[in-house]
């Protein structure tokens, strides 16, 4: 169980770096009074930024060799049926949620 | 429902992602010769899977320090983007605040972006546990990889689509949910054009602020139609 200068040292970097990405919203607009555009963009956003991450996660298919990323494709398009089925729209996790209403 | 157990609810479609990503991190670092406490630390203090692992491998090709801060910055930079949405109502947290947000990864933001809370659940208190379990779990994660992962015997190949799944989910819920189509569609529209633009390693900052400028220029279409969502 040993630390040597160098990995701690990465570790620290890459710690910092990581929690300043996390932190820069905060850290700029943190303080004061959101502007009406940042808390508009609060509610629109993460739609946008949700369909650029499952693209970002499938970046690497390749539909042009074997398997033609057909398990992928075909996994996404099981995902987006099953959750069609629900007949609620409502929160990812709510399978149960009839009990949590009562 | 206690707001622990309604937690607990909500971290059910994470936990294969974490305890799986954690475990091939633990392994990936320990085969790479770095202590079971240098990966457990990475894991408490990164807190990030893909950088976690992309760290390993710059590391394992001598990079300077500089540049492995450059590309920190970077990779993770969609993390800003996930922010801007939580100001408000993490500024509200009070102590929880900081950790609140130093605890938003990709899974977690999507998570608190879909709750839908029943009357009368404690918001504050589900939050922080939601932060703090993830948290936990994937450190945990990390270093039960780095203890035992050898010794897994089966394969986890494909396991990362469980985050895939994840993201996936809520798009259709969001897309019901939402008033407006035109971020769900501008979102995609910047990811496919940056996509075949800059190719798959480069195209998600240039997507995402591509999108942001698209939201803004067409807030006065979007945003009536947006008026009675839960946020």
């Amino acid at each position: 169980m040993n630390l040597d200068p160098a990995s701690v040292t990465v570790l620290a970097v890459v710690a910092l770096m990581t929690m300043l990405t996390r932190g820069l919203p905060y850290l700029l607009f943190g303080g004061r009074q959101i502007p009406g555009s940042l808390r508009y963009l609060g509610t629109v956003l993460p739609a946008s930024i949700m369909i650029a991450l499952v693209v970002y996660c499938l970046r690497h298919i390749d539909v042009t060799v074997r398997p033609y990323a057909i398990p992928e494709l075909l996994a996404v398009a099981v995902v987006v049926a099953a959750q069609m089925l629900k007949k609620t729209p409502s929160s990812v996790c709510s399978w149960g949620r009839r009990s949590i209403w009562s | 429902m206690s707001p622990f157990r309604f937690a607990m609810r909500q971290i059910v479609p994470l936990i294969f992602s974490y305890t799986f990503v954690g475990i091939a991190f633990g392994v990936l670092a320990v085969e790479a010769g770095y202590s079971v406490l240098w990966t457990f630390l990475a894991g408490v203090f990164i807190y990030a899977g893909s950088m976690q692992i992309v760290m390993v491998s710059l590391m394992a090709s001598g990079v300077p320090l500089y540049v492995i801060a450059f590309m920190t910055f970077f990779i993770n930079a969609r993390h800003i983007f996930y922010g801007i949405g939580f100001i408000e109502r993490f500024r509200s947290r009070g102590w929880m605040y900081p950790y609140l947000a130093l605890t938003l990864t990709d899974e977690t933001y999507s998570l608190l972006c879909s709750i839908e809370y029943p009357q009368g659940m404690d918001e504050r208190r589900v939050e922080f546990t939601i932060a703090l379990s993830c948290h936990l779990l994937w450190a945990f994660s990390c270093l039960a990889g780095a203890l035992f992962g050898r010794m897994l015997p089966f394969d986890m190949r494909g396991i990362e689509f469980s985050a895939t799944a994840l993201f996936t989910a809520i798009c259709v819920d969001q897309w019901r949910r939402f008033g407006s189509h035109i971020p769900a569609v501008a979102g995609f529209a910047a990811s496919i054009v940056f996509y075949f633009l800059l190719g798959p390693d480069r195209f998600l900052l240039p997507a995402l602020s591509a999108s942001l400028v698209a939201l803004l220029v067409l807030r006065d279409r979007i945003a009536p139609k947006m008026g009675g969502r839960p946020s």
